[in-house]
């Protein structure tokens, strides 16, 4: 026996102490034989799953699965694209991939030697590796067995067990949890109300969840982040290893307590750079002072790199390394800029958070290490100052919605606290235009716009300004909406934008002795709301905001006003939109107001529907033309 | 796959004397830096550069023992934000070449301190890491320290075995000097081609038994990212390489240019492609079978395409050798490009119709130097990366690929498209030589027939048949066959909440090569504003948005065929509503005839009757057209956008 068999024994082994045995399964390869509830409006169809971890000690565990699905059409083609990742971590220790037709033939096979391999990352190290197969279908429906097992060298993340996808029916899946005695697992059913059945086995405990003939549900746009979105169980250790690191995820405290030990040392500068940093604030008093003239050191000097070094991504490199190369991730950034206001007696805290803006905020019942970046918080006696760390351009003090609306995990001396993010608010991000419209005779003409924008709108028309000049025509025209100009001007004089544009035409189109003008000269609003309107799950929008609204234009002489739109008002609870049109006669100009607002990002389910029709009259009043007639 | 007719050139020569150092007063020495670079803020010439490179420096030469070795150093300046990324370094090299490798990196960082003295921070050995992108490639991964605004970086490296390789002076962004040498020993002589759209200066320097050459490029702006271009790198400023003669220890000199004869003439006795023109393919009864049943050779043609198609799997390599043979492929029903074409050709052959290997090279692969065979290490057949069956039928030319699914077998392959092909013919029959792959008549053309009727309560109700031919057809049919669920969401992908689609069916889905018919029945809710309604009748035909806005070009757009766009129908009213003055009947051509719109509408009681017609005649335009190119989309995107005004009747 080579030695290259021996894992497998031990494997073997392990086994030995499971709770359930997998029984014989059988197949149905034309799908004739499942029942019909499940393969109603299925694209992919779970035969059979058993899923499992088997934690042997705090530093070692085992996933296996094996599964069986069958691809029922075209619509289920991604499930064909097997992807199996592999780190120095979790490392991909065998597959088995076996592809049966209609009839149960086999057509295809491959191993972990026949997949394609992909590094993942955009960093310097390697994150990862992904082996992936994209199987090949002939015709419909296909039915891949797949068993493969992955060997985890630590318990911080355990594998969970992730039902199923849209479009995915379950005929029987098996989950099963094997934890040595010794260790408490907590569980935490996610969109699906199951429970395990808890066995003891001597010297370990299995806990089994099974679920059978589950229908498929629809995919629904705009949802809660992936790791939230669909029926799921989260399993966690109550004591965990991580990179030969042990530590307790009992409480939020002791996870913090054990985040804190990594970053202990790590955040102390030399002498001559604390001095640096105490010449640099001279004359300034308070915490916020201090820290938005760092951060601004920060963000002139330093850059963001990613490199996922250390342990598993969760312990920064030193305060004095960022400091040479200037540069860091997330951690070290944030770790600097702690050590950085430490030289000038600012005292702040690294904070650990789920990053995304539609990621729900970390519960305070369920510790659990879901989190993927780091920010900092320099605690205040109201409205602790919160930065972003990685960013170059971002406001100080200011978030946006991917860090706020959620949960935070403080890393004190104390342990960890977690304590909520600031919530978003529609005037931070506000995008506020004037247009000047000057209207010839023949229809040409200058639109001379200034607008003036906070949050995510002057993070666009920041970039835009930065754009080269064709770029930014495209921008113009594409992002924002204009027409097509001839010419352009886009400048930024202080707080303002101004933005000139010349046309051959203004009008939005001529016929006859008529012009058809838009209520103003890009558009507002584009976007149109996912068709469900019976949503199950809640819908997330980037942001709140405001936009208002005011254009003039002014008619040439010989032009008169045919038909102006109806002013409106209509809202509800998350959002409002009023608009008013009107012509002064004595200066010949016409004016027209909108103003839509979003109260909140995050729209329940239940009221999706008044939103999607609220949105919908957006884009009516969006189509209204005014139309002016030469007399 | 690369294949030489000689491999082991090198290898019968001795070499002595050590690669040279070529130097030049327009590249500063690694490691000098002026200030003057230091306080720049701008490039001069691309003043919106992010970044600039200063200096790219790179020495191929042979070294004895080691092989072909580059030595390359690039200096670059930050200019903004947007170009601290350019700090990121990844040097990609080949693992599945086991004489690849890439040593002694040596990186810094440039910056002025307050008192206006250059410091220069290293990039520490230890922080330059390896890393495995998949089992063929590996890179050398490293970022520089210190770097903002303004910093320069400057990094060298040595790349092992690399071999010949192509120098591209232009870049994403500007480069300001450029430079290329080429150290070989005397008696390998190199034949460079500069494809260069700016001016070049070459050296030629002899030291010893060596002989070193020297392309220098100034002051070439960044190559911007453009949309509809055949291919990128045909239009960026660069030189190719090859060694066209050597001379042998007799002092002779030894040609290694090749003309197309020769290599046409390998080509013909190579196992890999000309012996496998002869081999019968086995088990083909069925084949037989279907092909007694048809008379014509056109039949024939498409019988035998369909069947190679049907029955053989393509494993997404390309090239246009047949590797295993085309009878290993056969058996395994799963084969190369040019292992599924080679059958083709056979069959063809074998079932009498005139059918010769035509070698492509795809759009993505590159552009064709037809000028250029070659040399014995690095023949001219490197250039394709596909071969295709060439027939000809009654004087008319077929083009078939039996690795791709869909396109009709009277249709040449999309990815070919005004590309030149070599086809390949015992020399003697003299049926061998150049082809331009194009049809002017084989098009991309699309018509719409709309038929509405507008309803009492200002919706209206529209039948749209949308016929899409031959290129229109390929672009659409294989999403189609998907599903509808993802062809409505292309295709029909609604912006509009007022429009609602009531059905879409289609025809000839599953037909080879018939017009492909779609059915959308919609109604829409016509915009209004006072008494007038808006409605507008382009309506799913991809023409919503103008793609070319930008004031400047690079590269010629290319649209692949010709094009052609019908729009047409009736829309009737119901009482009470009159059809205000219709947008003017026009037509407007380019100088050249190329492209031209027309739109007539007529109104007739109730009824209005309009029709549309856009026509390309060429698929090309090049960057000097680009400028009355450019006018006439913004001008056809006005036209195409206008829209037909509805008016209430004031009530008696």
């Amino acid at each position: 026996m080579s030695l290259k068999r021996i894992p497998n024994l031990i494997f073997l082994m392990i086994f030995t102490l499971l709770g359930v045995t997998a029984d014989a399964q059988t197949v149905s390869y034309d799908l004739s034989s499942l029942p019909d509830s499940v393969k109603k409006d299925a694209s992919v169809i779970t035969q059979y799953d058993l899923q499992r971890v088997v934690v042997e000690d705090l530093e070692k565990a085992t996933y296996s699965r094996k599964h069986i699905y069958s691809v029922v059409n075209e619509d289920g083609r991604r499930s064909l694209l097997v992807a199996l990742f592999s780190t120095k971590y979790i490392n991909l220790d065998e597959m088995d991939l076996k592809v049966f037709d209609k009839s149960g033939k086999q057509t295809a096979r491959f191993k972990k030697k026949d997949m394609m391999m992909q590094a993942t990352g955009e960093g310097l190290i390697d994150e990862g590796t992904y082996y992936y197969v994209d199987v090949p279908a002939p015709s419909y429906p296909v039915t891949v067995e797949i068993e493969y097992v992955q060997k985890f060298k630590g318990t911080l993340k355990l594998p969970g067990y992730e039902i199923l996808n849209p479009g995915e029916a379950i005929v029987e899946s098996l989950f099963e949890a094997v934890i040595p005695s010794g260790l408490v697992l907590r569980y935490r059913a996610k969109n699906i109300d199951i429970k395990p059945v808890i066995k003891d086995l001597g010297k370990a405990k299995s806990y089994l969840w099974t679920t059978r003939n589950l229908p498929p549900f629809e995919y629904e746009e705009g949802a809660v982040n992936q790791i939230d979105r669909y029926p799921s169980v989260d399993l966690v250790l109550n004591n965990f290893s991580h990179y030969g690191y042990p530590g307790e995820l009992s409480s939020w405290q002791s996870f913090g307590q054990w985040l804190s030990k990594l970053y202990v040392g790590l955040d102390e500068l030399p002498q001559d750079r604390v001095n640096f940093f105490k010449d640099l604030v001279k004359g300034s008093n308070s915490d916020r002072e201090k820290a938005q003239i760092i951060y601004k050191y920060l963000q002139d000097n330093f850059r963001y790199v990613s490199i996922q070094l250390g342990i598993g991504g969760v312990k920064p490199f030193s305060a004095t390394f960022t400091d040479q190369k200037k540069y860091g991730d997330c951690k070290g950034l944030s770790n600097y800029m702690k050590a950085a206001l430490g030289a000038v007696g600012v005292r702040s805290h690294i904070a650990i958070i789920n990053s995304e803006y539609n990621s729900l905020p970390a519960d305070p019942a369920f510790p659990i290490h879901n989190f993927n970046h780091a920010i900092l918080c320099i605690p205040q006696p109201e409205d602790s100052i919160w930065l972003e760390c990685t960013s170059n351009i971002a406001e100080f003090g200011v978030l946006g919605t991917n860090t706020e609306n959620r949960n935070a995990l403080l890393v004190t001396e104390n342990g960890g606290i977690l304590v909520p993010t600031p919530k978003s608010t529609a005037e931070a991000n506000s995008f506020l235009i004037h247009n000047k419209i000057e209207l010839s005779a023949d229809a040409s003409g200058m639109i001379e716009s200034s607008l003036r924008s906070t949050g995510a709108f002057k993070d666009m028309i920041d970039y835009i300004l930065k754009e080269k000049r064709d770029d930014q025509k495209e921008s113009i025209v594409f992002t924002l909406g204009f027409k097509q100009p001839d010419d352009f001007l886009m400048a930024k004089e202080k707080e303002k934008v101004n933005l000139k544009l010349q046309f051959e035409k203004i009008p939005e189109f001529t016929a006859g002795n008529k012009i058809f003008l838009a209520p103003h000269p890009y558009k507002l609003w584009t976007r149109v709301m996912p068709k469900n309107e019976n949503r199950k799950l809640d819908f997330y929008f980037r942001n709140p905001f405001v936009h208002l609204d005011t254009t003039q234009i002014k008619l040439p002489d010989g032009f008169l006003v045919d038909a102006l739109p109806k002013p409106r008002e209509f809202n509800n609870a998350y959002a409002t939109y009023r608009s008013n049109y009107w012509f002064d006669e004595s200066n010949k100009t016409i004016h027209s107001v909108v103003e839509l607002k979003l109260l909140q990002h995050h729209i329940p389910a239940v009221d999706f529907k008044l939103v999607k029709q609220f949105f919908e009259e957006v884009l009516k009043e969006e189509k209204q033309r005014i139309v002016v007639k030469k007399s | 796959m690369r294949k030489s007719l000689l491999f082991l050139l090198f290898a019968l020569l001795v070499i002595h004397i050590k690669a040279q150092k070529v130097k030049d007063t327009e590249i500063p020495p690694f490691g000098t830096v002026d200030k003057a670079d230091l306080e720049l803020t701008q490039c001069s010439f691309d003043p919106e550069a992010e970044a600039m490179i200063l200096v790219e420096d790179g020495e191929l030469a042979y070294i004895d023992g080691i092989g072909i070795v580059l030595e390359k150093r690039v200096r670059i300046k930050i200019l903004k934000k947007e170009g601290l990324d350019r700090a990121d370094i990844h040097l990609r090299y080949s693992t599945s070449d086991k004489d690849q490798s890439i040593r002694d990196v040596v990186a810094q960082t440039y910056n002025l301190d307050p008192s206006g003295k250059v410091v220069i921070t290293k990039v520490d050995k230890k922080q330059i890491f390896d890393k495995s992108i998949n089992k063929r490639v590996a890179e050398k991964v490293f970022t520089f320290p210190e770097v903002k605004v303004g910093s320069i970086i400057e990094y060298k490296y040595k790349h092992n075995g690399i071999g010949l390789i192509n120098w591209y002076f232009q870049h994403s962004i500007p480069v300001k000097v450029s430079r290329y040498v080429l150290d070989f020993p005397d008696y390998i002589q190199m034949r460079n081609t500069p494809f260069c759209s700016r001016k070049y200066e070459r050296k030629e320097e002899s030291k010893g038994a060596r002989v070193a050459q020297s392309y220098l490029m100034k002051e070439i702006p960044g190559f911007r990212n453009e949309s509809n271009v055949i291919n990128e790198e045909a239009y960026m400023d660069r030189l190719e390489t090859t060694i066209s003669a050597y001379k042998e220890a007799s002092g002779l000199w030894k040609n290694r240019n090749i003309n197309w004869l020769q290599v046409i003439r390998f080509l013909m006795e190579d196992e890999d492609f000309g012996i496998q023109l002869k081999r019968d393919i086995p088990r083909t009864t069925d084949l037989d079978l279907e092909l007694a049943q048809v008379k014509d050779d056109y039949s024939r043609m498409k019988t035998i395409h369909a069947y190679v198609r049907k029955n053989m799997a393509w494993n997404e390599y390309y090239g246009i050798w047949a590797l295993d043979g085309v009878k290993a492929a056969w058996k395994d029903k799963k084969g190369t490009a040019g292992e599924i074409n080679l059958i083709l050709v056979n069959l063809l052959r074998n079932a009498g119709l005139d059918a010769k290997p035509v070698l492509v090279s795809t759009h993505e692969n590159g552009m064709v130097n037809a000028t250029d065979a070659g040399t014995y290490d690095y023949p001219g057949f490197n250039q394709f990366n596909k071969v295709l069956a060439h027939v000809t039928i009654g004087g008319k030319v077929y083009v078939l690929d039996g690795s791709e699914k869909e396109t009709p077998t009277h249709l040449i392959p999309r990815d070919v498209l005004m590309t030149e092909g070599l086809v390949i013919e015992k020399i003697d029959t003299g049926e061998w030589g150049w082809v331009t792959l194009w049809d002017p008549n084989e098009t991309y053309k699309e018509v719409f027939v709309l038929n509405g009727h507008v309803e009492a309560d200002g919706k209206v109700k529209v039948k749209e048949d949308i016929t899409s031919i031959d290129y229109s057809r390929l672009r659409k049919i294989e999403l189609a066959r998907k599903g509808e669920k993802e062809f409505k969401e292309r295709f029909m992908g609604v912006d509009d909440p007022n429009l609602q689609i009531d059905s879409v069916t289609f025809d000839n889905k599953d037909s080879d090569s018939l017009p492909f018919v779609q059915h959308i029945q919609f109604t829409e809710t016509i915009n209004g504003t006072g008494d007038y309604l808006f409605l507008s009748v382009n309506k799913f035909t991809g023409l919503e948005k103008n793609p070319f806005i930008a004031d400047t070009r690079q590269a010629d757009v290319f649209f692949g065929a010709n094009q052609s766009y019908l729009i047409t129908g009736n829309v009737f009213l119901p009482e009470g509503y009159e059809w205000d003055a219709v947008p003017k009947n026009l037509r407007m051509i380019m100088p050249d005839t190329s492209i031209s719109i027309t739109r007539i509408s007529q109104v007739s009681n109730d009824r209005l009757s309009m029709r549309i017609t856009i026509d390309f005649k060429k698929p090309f335009f090049s960057v000097q057209e680009y400028g009355a190119f450019h006018e006439f989309y913004k001008q056809l995107f006005d036209i195409l956008n206008e829209q037909y005004v509805i008016k209430k009747k004031a009530r008696p």
